[in-house]
């Protein structure tokens, strides 16, 4: 499918959905690797350099369990995308931005609403329209709202429930967000000015490469009970939202990169890849980055809370009533680019580490105290975006995730294919074309967006939630089909 | 060097690989810039052609490039400024002195792709060829 060339390290079969790469596998690994796979997504992972990543991340030092991928896992720049580690602080355990990535805190949101497919239908091209124009997307593109300084501040320090203090959302928004739409320890001071100037204009905005937003279709209900908590129903008309922190987490990435460069050398850390610095959680420079990057997960849980609010007016427009009487609640939002200190149980006792999800997807199981009360019996949901001509999925943690994975699941389908492959695959077609034999009315700002964000270019979603439903790390609630997409 | 471009997107799978090259350090790293924005669009300007000065401290060479890459991105992102060219004054190992020259991005006549996020380090290098230089990096998208 790429360029790249064949994997062709040690890999041991675990079981039906789990590969091993031992410790013996390379010099420096603290622990092995543990890939979530079937045989079919196996030999797509091993078609790039994404399981060397994993090995090279169980060099980190302190960390704990497994180096672990989920079954959407692709080659990224220093961690692998779609994995997962977990370091104990109390024993050296570092935190490192590419454990992080670029895009702090990008995550996904889904909103549900009364209208079923019939409602939507005879409205989709008007609703789309309106969403491509009211929702700011694409390359340079600045948002609605504007931020002074002070703003931000509050923005980076208090998170979502600022946003929506001021009228940007409804009262329940924050209680069904990751951490209330607030990580505690955001330190907005430690946010350099470029940061601030790259991404002051761009809360609200959607971004582009792989950000969306879409409206999609309940087709499947695998959980009715789960399904019903959620206030979804097949036929239903939900709405998703991929997007981040903008240009401002990009920066506190760039900028702990360059701050932590001589860190490793400071700490006697020998690292595989530079893209992974680190610095001990416990350090002065860790600690730094720690603060700076839990403001940025803060300036995303706005970003997200904004988008929602604008898809919200968008449909009352459509529809000619306010968006209070199409029910559009917020299911849930969820980040699957961050860092937190979270408790496990790991050899018998309970230990405070830090977990690191570059595309992975907090996955808490039922009766976790961070659940929210509404969801405490099922379990966090988890939102799963595929591609724009399949389906997503929405499913819930499960406790194999809490003794496995450090309360982690997959993140999304998974590219398989390069964006320029994917291009080439495009020669002498329309892909706008086929989507809408599909059933997908699709606008994009850019020009080969969405040639390179075609189904095709993606590993099929299905067979990723399979895994991870079969694994016991997280289970099925229903899956959406789109309808209709915006993309930057 | 003359049958290969000054530079090339090619695939990684979800980022962009940028290859660059130049017959020597200067028109490398202008190479690099040019292929950067190539990245973004088909990026023209509006107006007369503007000048920023700018000067760059970096550990090593292939630092340096990934710094000046980023000052590039930076402009563009944060201004709308796009480098058409640079004159480079000085340019070491660990040094960088230039003026960028370039202008407002005039969005009606441009093509716009895509976002880049960064200029990452992984596998980040320079390499001497037989007819000058060669540089990669991955592209964050």
């Amino acid at each position: 499918m790429t360029a790249n060339t064949q994997w062709e390290g040690v890999l041991e079969r675990v079981d039906a959905v789990r590969w091993r790469i031992p410790k013996s596998y390379k010099a420096g690994m603290r622990v092995d690797g543990l890939i979530y796979a079937d045989d079919a997504l196996m030999s797509l992972i091993r078609g790039d350099k994404a399981p060397e990543q994993v090995a090279n991340v169980a060099c980190l030092p302190g960390i704990v369990g497994h180096s672990l991928a989920m079954p959407d896992i692709h080659w990224g720049y220093g961690f692998c995308i779609g994995g997962v580690a977990a370091t104990d602080p109390d024993e050296g355990g570092v935190i490192s931005p590419g454990g992080v990535g670029y895009d702090i805190n990008c995550g996904v949101r889904l909103l549900r609403t009364n209208l079923t497919e019939a409602d939507a239908r005879p409205r989709i091209e008007k609703l789309i329209n309106t969403l491509f124009d009211t929702v700011p997307c694409g390359v340079g593109r600045t948002g609605k709202y504007k931020f002074t300084a002070k703003e931000l501040r509050h923005i980076m320090g208090q998170g979502s429930p600022w946003v929506v203090a001021r009228g940007l959302g409804w009262d329940s928004d924050a209680i069904v967000t990751e951490a209330g739409g607030r990580i505690d320890g955001a330190d907005p001071d430690l946010v350099q000015p470029r940061a601030i100037e790259r991404g002051h204009a761009q809360c609200g905005t959607l971004g582009s490469g792989n950000h969306f937003l879409e409206v999609q279709v309940v087709d499947h209900v695998f959980d009715e009970p789960a399904a019903r908590v959620m206030g979804l129903a097949k036929g239903q008309i939900t709405v998703m939202i991929h997007s981040g922190s903008r240009g401002l987490g990009y920066q506190v990435c760039e900028d702990a990169l360059k701050d932590l460069r001589d860190a490793p050398k400071r700490f006697g850390i020998d690292l595989p890849d530079r893209q992974l610095v680190c610095a001990p959680v416990h350090s002065k420079e860790g600690q730094k980055y720690f603060g700076a990057m839990r403001a940025a997960a803060n300036f995303a849980w706005c970003n997200r809370q904004l988008l929602g609010h604008l898809a919200r007016e968008a449909f009352a427009e459509v529809f000619e009533v306010p968006a209070e009487r199409l029910g559009m609640t917020l299911v849930y939002d969820v980040a699957h680019n961050i860092a937190k200190l979270e408790e496990y149980e790991v050899g018998g006792r309970l230990r405070k580490l830090c977990v690191h999800r570059k595309g992975a997807t907090r996955a808490f199981p039922p009766g976790h105290p961070e659940v929210p009360e509404k969801y405490r019996a099922i379990g966090q949901p988890v939102i799963i975006p595929g591609d724009m001509g399949r389906a997503s999925y929405v499913l819930v943690g499960q406790p194999g995730a809490m003794t496995e994975t450090f309360g982690s699941t997959c993140h999304g389908a998974g590219r398989q294919m390069s964006r320029s492959a994917a291009i080439r695959a495009s020669k002498g077609r329309s892909i706008y074309r086929e989507l809408l034999d599909r059933g997908v009315i699709a606008r994009s700002r850019g020009r080969t967006g969405l040639e390179e964000e075609q189904p095709d270019a993606y590993k099929d979603v299905n067979e990723v939630v399979r895994v991870v439903d079969e694994a016991g790390i997280s289970k099925r609630v229903a899956r959406m089909r789109p309808i209709g997409v915006i993309k930057g | 060097m003359a049958a290969l471009p000054p530079y090339e997107l090619s695939d990684h799978t979800a980022d962009i690989l940028l290859t660059a090259r130049g017959g020597s350090l200067a028109d490398l790293f202008e190479n690099a810039a040019r292929g950067l924005l190539s990245a973004v669009g088909e990026l023209r300007v509006v107006g007369d052609p503007g000048e920023l000065p700018i000067v760059l401290d970096a550990d090593d060479r292939a630092d340096l490039l990934h710094d000046f890459l980023s000052e590039v991105l930076f402009l563009f992102e944060t201004q709308h400024w796009v480098m058409t060219g640079a004159a480079l004054s000085q340019l070491s190992d660990r040094r960088l002195e230039a003026r960028l020259i370039g202008g407002p991005l005039d969005r009606d006549g441009s093509v716009l792709h895509r976002e880049v996020k960064a200029v990452t380090y992984h596998e980040l290098a320079i390499r001497e060829t037989e007819g000058g230089f060669e540089a990669r990096a991955i592209l964050d998208i």
